[in-house]
């Protein structure tokens, strides 16, 4: 009788204690729910689908990718916020939109902090682009243009406190120029928009640049070094202007997951993305692919507050 | 006093209620010029040209003709008691949707619906109440894989 | 350009089992999803995409396709039975279809939208074909004061939707225009009216508006009521439209399909906009204009062969120019590049197969779409007989799951109720839908473009009369506007004409 309790006292302990043991061994058991703060076919879902199938084959579970679009990705951040930290709620972000929302937007419940970033996939540089008649042809020309007619040239990009906003104020900060900045709702709208020569300009993602590079003149671009897509395009650099803006993208959790299931995720990303396909795919679609795990992630995301958080001292906006 | 007159005036009330809030708020958002508009522009133009589209439909029940309204309010005296218990039911399905799950509080609406509002028998209820539960589940869960919520109970 | 051989390249594309089995399935799924009150195409596309992965991209995008436009037309099926739109693009469906359905005619009205809409998916498929690239610099000239403009006209046509007071009618579209600046201001980045709510920062939600305004306030006000549903569903005599229906419907397929089409071409909201102003013009040209909004088959065959072509028509600027007419249509543009496919104006010349395969499989879909839904049309008019205290739950239970499967959000359902709230009691004041739901669509646009324009030129209103199609656009406000009171002029003429006359005689 008294083995009997004992066993079923240590059976019992046992069955209480396993699922913290378990826990970290065999994670993922179940599907991993994939937040993208955007609309179907946008940046975030054509990194996301590329990567599926391998991430899929890495993890052994199904990878779902929900679209939470709103309020620019705020509302999918605040959730994702708020979400369990058991590794199985993770998803999609841009930078800088995390750190500027927080910092202009009310309304938002989540801050910059309030997640771990599991990987950087790929980044967008945001370059210039302006119009097929426009006459300037190269990005001198422009600048002269600009200084000759201030406020004349109108600019357009999506969305205040974001990417094309900030790299629009630093161009007019460095060149000495006031442009007429014009905001969209969307990447789309301001391609239709340039193409159809409604703007005279925009700072605008890579992406975009590389697709409609026919119909606009692209006058510069914002990567340290010329993108093999755009190989006639000369960078800020190269031109004098020290402006590297662009918007990177990859996948975050809430910071609070337990370490050992944020190196899996890890893993499982640095392999995805290492590979050549994936590589050759975002490339193709004029993205720069990235390869970088949590630490390098945190340290570019803490580059980039640093230096946000400056500009937009020195721009003097506020909170809406 | 003319069912008509009436039921107009007390629209027209409320419209003008409306359009006053409306630019009463534009102005603590910038209402900007003319030839800037600030995001207040059309909230605040918006509600005058509301508020004066009540007045004018105000006025014409003191003055004009209106088109006679024969309907009165509820067509049965018992119509508010299904109209409310309905709303009532909506409510509810909103706010229990989370905790007791898609499938229970799907099974508990239905019932409740069939039995009370035009009232049928227990039989009719129960299997109307289950299969709709049942099938509604497998198309919207199973099928097309929308993630509806698991209450308490774990389904 | 030989096109006889690029409809042979692309029907060899589309006549293999594989090809024919995707086009059925995406047209199976689209209109079942849009029969689904709430559920809209770019649900179903999203839930599809997936699956796609694992076959090549030709057959994917015939799949997608066959979705987009199954989805349009399954809308147009709740529309007509039970007055909830699918969505808003099947509104103005509702106004004499669900009223031709009331004296036991939906048989004809579900027919005439079947054939309507394969008339109208053929002749923008046509369109499609034939003057594609020319049409997309057309599509590119629309800048903002062009929209502004567009919208403006929009908003001047909504009153002539008005079958009761156009007072009342105007009312419901200023408010309409103003629960649609609720939410965060694209150009200034406010918030207004959002009380903190993070949902509302895009705004009122379309959906849930339409499911609590036609779905739940229909319900509801039939609940009032006991019997009397019945009745309706025992006088179905006709399954089909008949020769007088089809004369009647005619020529109103025709102008709303090349309507529709070239309204298509343009990014935005084009189904809704080609929908309403075909019923605009319908009513206007009509004979018996009072007539409209009591069951007239022409304010369905119009209607529903514009929303039918525009889907066509929203072709043209993604296989052009790479650009998304809609979010449907940026959903699919995306799966071009996840396929690896460069969308772009080049896009016809590299990919042929694609571009022609897609095509004849849009043949192929409409025709699949009335041999699926017309036999269907027997089963739907069956679904109405079921007895009403057991149907109306099941509705509400629709528009629930509906509008929170969208997002998931309890926010939006309760907005739902709240917009059947006031649907209820606007009809008890005799006040109409309508309008108020089509300013909610157009009037972000509308003044989304007005602040761009003016932003653009500096604050110069003369944008607007400087651009030519803008300046058309106002032109033709004006005289909407103003016709009205044309004929009181001509009639006052005319009767001084007549008094003359009598004196002389």
């Amino acid at each position: 009788m008294k083995t009997w309790k004992r066993t079923w006292l240590v059976v019992g302990i046992l069955l209480v204690f396993s699922p913290v043991l378990a826990g970290a061994q065999d994670f993922p058991k179940g599907p991993i729910n994939y937040m993208n703060p955007f609309n179907p076919g946008g940046e975030v879902d054509i990194a996301a689908r590329a990567m599926q199938p391998n991430l899929e084959k890495n993890l052994g579970v199904p990878f779902v990718i929900n679209y939470v679009p709103g309020a620019g990705g705020g509302l999918c951040w605040s959730k994702l916020a708020a979400a369990k930290p058991d590794g199985y709620n993770i998803g999609g972000f841009s930078i800088p939109h995390i750190i500027l929302q927080p910092i202009f937007m009310k309304d938002v419940t989540f801050k910059t902090d309030d997640f771990v970033i599991l990987s950087i996939v790929e980044y967008t540089p945001i370059g210039l682009g302006v119009k097929k008649d426009f006459k300037a042809n190269t990005f001198k020309e422009f600048v002269d243009y600009c200084k000759a007619n201030p406020g004349k040239v109108s600019c357009g990009g999506v969305g205040r406190f974001t990417g094309h906003h900030f790299a629009t104020l630093q161009f007019m900060k460095l060149a000495g120029v006031k442009v007429n900045y014009v905001t969209f709702t969307g990447t789309s709208q301001v391609q239709t928009a340039l193409m159809g020569g409604h703007i005279d300009a925009a700072f605008t993602n890579s992406s975009l640049l590389v697709t409609s590079k026919d119909q606009i003149k692209v006058l510069a671009i914002g990567s340290p070094k010329r993108m093999p897509q755009l190989a006639e395009v000369p960078t800020f650099e190269e031109l004098g202007y020290k402006m590297y803006p662009r918007i990177a993208r990859g996948a975050m959790g809430p910071k609070a997951i337990p370490k050992d299931i944020q190196k899996r995720l890890e893993k499982a990303f640095l392999d995805t993305i290492s590979k050549p396909d994936f590589k050759a795919k975002m490339e193709q679609a004029g993205f720069v692919p990235q390869v970088m795990g949590i630490e390098e992630a945190h340290k570019y995301l803490d580059a980039e507050v640093t230096e946000h958080v400056k500009l937009a001292q020195e721009f003097e906006l506020k909170k809406q | 006093m003319d069912k008509a007159i009436r039921y107009n005036r007390i629209s027209a009330v409320f419209f003008l209620g409306v359009g006053v809030f409306f630019f009463l708020y534009a102005r603590s958002v910038e209402i900007g010029t003319w030839n800037e508009p600030g995001p207040g522009f059309l909230p605040f133009w918006g509600g005058v040209v509301l508020t004066a589209m009540s007045v004018a439909l105000l006025l014409m029940t003191f003055w004009g003709k209106l088109p006679p309204m024969t309907r009165s309010f509820f067509p049965q005296s018992d119509s508010w008691k299904r109209v409310l218990a309905t709303f009532l039911a909506l409510i509810a399905y909103n706010i229990f949707l989370n905790p007791l799950g898609f499938t229970l509080i799907t099974f508990l609406f239905v019932a409740f619906l069939v039995r009370f509002i035009f009232p049928q028998t227990w039989t009719r209820t129960l299997v109307v109440a289950v299969l709709s539960s049942v099938a509604a589940r497998l198309l919207f869960v199973n099928f097309l894989e929308t993630q509806l919520p698991k209450g308490f109970l774990g389904f | 350009m030989d096109i006889l051989s690029h409809v042979l390249l692309g029907a060899q594309i589309l006549f293999t089992p594989t090809n024919i089995f995707f086009c059925f399935l995406g047209v199976l799924m689209g209109t079942l999803v849009g029969v689904l009150p709430g559920l809209g195409p770019t649900a179903a596309i999203a839930l599809l995409l997936p699956n796609t992965f694992h076959v090549n991209p030709v057959s994917a995008i015939i799949m997608l396709a066959g979705i987009y436009y199954g989805a349009m037309y399954g809308g147009s099926t709740t529309s007509i039975l039970v007055n909830i739109p699918g969505e808003a693009a099947s509104v103005i469906t509702c106004l004499d279809g669900y009223q031709m359905a009331l004296k036991g005619r939906a048989g004809p009205a579900l027919g005439i939208a079947a054939f309507g809409s394969f008339i109208a998916g053929t002749i923008s498929v046509l369109g499609l074909m034939l003057v594609a690239p020319p049409l997309a610099k057309f599509a590119l000239a629309f800048g903002p004061p062009e929209y502004f403009s567009l919208m403006l006209m929009g908003i001047v046509i909504l009153i002539y939707l008005a079958s009761g007071s156009i007072l009342k009618a105007l009312m419901m579209a200023v408010f309409g225009l103003l629960l649609g600046t609720i939410g965060m201001d694209a150009i200034s980045g406010t918030q207004r009216l959002t009380f903190g709510v993070l949902e509302l920062a895009d705004g009122i939600g379309l959906i849930p508006a339409i499911m609590g305004l036609f779905g739940v306030a229909e319900v509801i006000t039939n609940v009032e009521e006991e019997i009397k549903r019945e009745l309706i569903t025992a006088k179905v005599k006709n399954l089909l439209p008949n020769l007088q229906d089809w004369r009647d419907s005619f020529w109103p397929i025709i102008r709303g399909s090349v309507l529709g089409f070239f309204i298509g071409i343009l990014p935005g909201p084009a189904p809704v906009i080609s929908a309403f102003t075909s019923y605009a013009i319908e009513k206007k040209i009509s004979k018996h204009p009072e007539k409209f909004g009591t069951g007239v088959i022409e304010g369905v065959a119009g209607p529903e062969s514009a929303n039918n072509a525009a889907t066509g028509g929203a072709f043209i600027p993604l296989f052009t120019l790479g650009i998304p007419a809609n979010s449907v249509i940026a959903i699919l543009l995306g799966a071009f590049m996840i396929h690896g496919i460069q969308p772009g104006p080049m896009l016809i010349s590299k990919y042929p197969d694609l571009f022609w395969g897609t095509i004849m499989s849009m043949y192929l879909g409409n025709i699949m779409l009335l041999v699926l839904n017309l036999p269907l049309i027997g089963l739907w008019v069956k679904v109405l007989k079921v007895p009403y205290p057991i149907l109306f739950p099941l509705i509400l239970l629709f528009c629930l799951v509906g509008v929170f499967s969208l997002n998931y959000s309890n926010v939006e359902v309760a907005l739902m109720i709240g917009f059947g709230v006031f649907g209820y009691l606007a009809r008890k004041f005799q006040y109409e839908m309508a309008p108020l739901v089509l300013a909610i669509v157009i009037g972000p646009m509308m003044e989304n473009n007005l602040r761009l324009a003016l932003t653009i030129s500096q604050g110069d209103p003369r944008i607007f009369i400087e651009k030519p199609i803008s300046a058309l656009f106002i032109i033709v406000s004006l005289v909407l506007l103003l016709s009205p009171f044309l004929p009181w002029l001509g009639k006052r003429r005319k009767k001084l004409q007549e008094k003359v006359e009598g004196e002389e005689v």
